[in-house]
């Protein structure tokens, strides 16, 4: 039997842990409530948006607009990578990095130069691990992600695009489904009329719209602010996930400890039990041999 | 035993206790400590052997047989010398109790000598000094705990880890070389005794159709025995083993003991009977003598090298137990095999990092083998402190290094097994015998990463790497 000693110190380490992940649960749950209102809010917004968006580029050949332009070209590809600034999320970050390390070699072999924008310490350095190293790096966002930072981001993006110094940009983040479900996606946000097309393909039927004062000016405020949205979203999206896997992870982690700590309370009562049974004997063993 | 009738002084019993007696002789004619004496019980012969003088010429002395029927008043004979058995080649292909008798139904041994089975250990004048690493073929022993020729060996662990099954592995494995070979029988099932004495006389070896069995000696004192039997019985064995020692011009002598555990097992339950006050955990006072005297014996000199492997019974899996202990001390490499690795299923469930040898040393393996053990040790040992936090958090909450770390653990930890010859029947595979080079060089390229693309299934049961990544294509092709 194992030295009851070792055992309780074990067990007592064991509870120190627990105590962390428990609390971290709680923390977790708050943060997501939060999180997931935001995100919620957001949804509708980025849809019908997206929605405009989506048949102001299908209603006519007239509508033009940089952002939606479908290139050719193939020089300069960038990859933003989502992830979480802190660990004990269970696979939330494993998957993203998963994720990007896949998508970032398919981009290597269509584009000249693929530029890796990764957001979050941990997305940081594992993929510099695995040999990727993050040519831009964010480590501001929480679990709150505000507009207002992200904008400055998305403007650079699409100055890079409308200057042709950027063919695409792809964002890999985990997109939240439902609070259930969390999946690690890739999503082409530039040029914004790539996927569009295909969301929207035999869906809404082009409507008539009539543009006042003139289209131009409506698509140049309406595009950019879709493509703002929409990397808004992921952003939302990632951290709302985020905290949905810190608390999934962290129950079953209290869960673990708990069994973990019934487990060793019940080596270690087994183990002191059979210490002092075996204490007793030798005692009256030794009394016994002395009598006789 | 065979001294003359005439000068033989004769007692009688005055008390039994269990399996040891107490006989008055006339105040002159005390047996001497250690000497055998006879008397007849149930028409057969029981030989007893004088253990303490209790004072005006009582003696208490250890049945070497049942004591079934034994009256008070009963005469007995002092045979004037301790126990005696017969030694030399006329011993090889035959089986033994501890009295030196066959026990195998074919008639009389041819001896060279009768000796007596106790014994001065070597002088320290007279010990070899050579580390030699003493191959295998087993990958986990000769890359971790490699064996020492004219060493000893142990192999640790609970009930039904199977000690018995790697101890008749290398004997399929190294007996029948040049030298010969003493199995003895402590206090374990007879079956399994019956069932070795079998296998070595159908497994031939190289020349002209020779068994195993013709170079080799089993002495047997099996659970059936009574404690006095189980206590001698090692010694019977080791006595002959001695003589081929002395005799066999250089080449190694092997020496089974299959369980010394029960030797201390039985001291302890005479030392009881003998009125001894008990120790620790019950155990003889003496332990440490008993084990110290009959291990001392176990050694090699100039004239010829004992190599000797034990299987230590650890009761209830705690190698703290004193017995287990006492052994431990004694042996140059010793294996623990561990319960939760025989339930993975991995076979043999050697612990990797319970178990050493003497000679992992650089001094003696060499540089590189030192470092490729030392590696794996500590690869697999960050894996075993990494256990706790996978079992609470998940293995995604491992650093990228530790990732990796688990990840080459778990095949490390598949590839220390390997099958078996004499499983072949239960695994349907068919036994591997991995040469040292193969081994360093499989683990080497392991530790460097160079498998890691292999499942892990792929290392379970193969003999070198290459034969793992056939398996794996085995797998993959389905």
């Amino acid at each position: 039997m194992a030295n009851a000693k070792a055992l309780d110190k074990r067990r007592k380490s064991v509870r120190n842990i627990r105590k962390i992940t428990r609390t971290m649960e709680l923390i977790a749950t708050a943060r997501f409530k939060k999180a997931m209102d935001r995100a919620v809010a957001a949804t509708s917004y980025t849809q019908r948006i997206t929605e405009v968006v989506a048949n102001l580029a299908n209603s006519g050949t007239e509508v033009q607009h940089p952002l939606l332009e479908d290139r050719q070209t193939t020089e300069n590809a960038t990859l933003m990578v989502l992830s979480g600034n802190r660990g004990l999320c269970g696979g939330y970050n494993g998957s993203v990095v998963r994720e990007a390390t896949k998508h970032h070699q398919k981009l290597s072999e269509q584009y000249d130069t693929v530029n890796l924008v990764v957001s979050g310490k941990r997305g940081i350095t594992n993929l510099s691990f695995r040999g990727l190293a993050a040519d831009e790096s964010y480590t501001h966002f929480e679990d709150q992600p505000k507009f207002d930072e992200v904008k400055p981001i998305a403007d650079a993006l699409m100055d890079q695009f409308i200057t042709g110094k950027l063919d695409r940009l792809d964002v890999v983040y985990t997109r939240f489904i439902s609070s259930s479900k969390q999946k690690a996606v890739v999503e082409t946000l530039l040029p914004l009329g790539k996927i569009d097309r295909d969301d929207t393909a035999g869906g809404t039927t082009a409507t008539d719209y009539e543009f006042m004062p003139s289209a131009e000016s409506i698509l140049e405020e309406v595009v950019p602010t879709s493509f703002r949205v929409k990397l808004f979203k992921c952003f939302l999206d990632a951290a709302v996930s985020e905290q949905i896997a810190r608390m999934v992870a962290m129950k079953s982690a209290t869960e673990n400890a708990d069994e973990m700590i019934a487990n060793l309370s019940m080596t270690y009562n087994r183990a002191r039990q059979s210490q002092i049974t075996s204490e007793i004997m030798e005692i009256i063993g030794g009394v016994e041999a002395l009598k006789s | 035993m065979a001294s003359d009738t005439a000068t033989k002084s004769i007692g009688h019993i005055t008390q039994v206790i269990g399996s040891t007696f107490d006989v008055q002789f006339e105040d002159d004619q005390l047996p001497a400590i250690y000497n055998a004496v006879e008397l007849i019980v149930n028409d057969s012969t029981l030989i007893g052997e004088v253990q303490q003088h209790l004072g005006g010429g009582r003696v208490r002395c250890v049945a070497l047989g049942s004591t079934d029927g034994m009256v008070r008043g009963q005469d007995c004979v002092d045979t004037g010398s301790p126990v005696s058995v017969p030694v030399g080649q006329g011993t090889l292909g035959r089986v033994f109790n501890l009295l030196g008798e066959p026990v195998d139904g074919r008639g009389p041994v041819e001896a060279d000598e009768i000796r007596s089975i106790h014994q001065d250990p070597p002088n320290i004048t007279d010990l070899s000094t050579s580390t030699e690493l003493f191959e295998t073929g087993i990958k986990v022993i000769d890359l971790l705990t490699p064996f020492v020729r004219g060493g000893k060996a142990g192999l640790f662990g609970g009930a039904g880890l199977g000690k018995t099954v790697i101890l008749t592995e290398l004997i399929a494995r190294i007996a029948g070389g040049d030298g010969n070979s003493v199995f003895a029988g402590v206090g374990e099932r007879t079956r399994e005794g019956t069932d070795l004495w079998l296998e070595m006389q159908a497994t031939k070896i190289g020349k002209e159709g020779a068994s195993v069995i013709d170079t080799t000696c089993m002495v047997f004192g099996q659970m059936n025995e009574p404690p006095g039997a189980r206590l001698r019985v090692a010694l019977s064995a080791l006595t002959i083993a001695e003589y081929f020692r002395d005799h066999s011009e250089g080449a190694d002598t092997l020496l089974f003991i299959d369980n010394i555990f029960r030797f201390s097992q039985a001291g302890s339950e005479v030392s009881a009977l003998l009125g001894r006050m008990p120790s620790a955990v019950g155990y003889q006072p003496t332990l440490a003598t008993e084990m110290g005297a009959l291990q001392e014996r176990i050694a090699s000199t100039n004239k010829g090298a004992i190599t000797s492997v034990q299987a230590v019974y650890v009761p209830a899996d705690d190698p703290t137990d004193p017995a287990p202990a006492t052994a431990f001390g004694n042996l140059d490499a010793f294996l623990y095999l561990e319960r939760s690795i025989s339930a993975k299923g991995i076979y043999p469930a050697v612990d990797p990092l319970a178990s050493s040898s003497r000679i992992l040393d650089p001094q003696y393996v060499g540089d590189r083998h030192y470092g490729i053990a030392r590696n794996v040790q500590t690869i697999l040992q960050r894996y075993r402190e990494l256990q706790d936090i996978i079992a609470i958090l998940g293995v995604d909450e491992l650093s990228e290094d530790d990732k990796q770390v688990v990840h080459r653990a778990r095949r490390l930890e598949r590839f220390l097994s390997q099958p078996f010859l004499v499983a072949e029947v239960f695994t349907g595979k068919s036994g591997e015998i991995t040469p040292l080079e193969d081994t360093l060089r499989s683990f080497e390229e392991i530790c460097a990463g160079k498998w890691d693309h292999l499942p892990e299934s792929a290392f379970m049961y193969v003999g070198s790497v290459d034969q793992a990544e056939e398996q794996a294509k085995k797998i993959a092709a389905g």
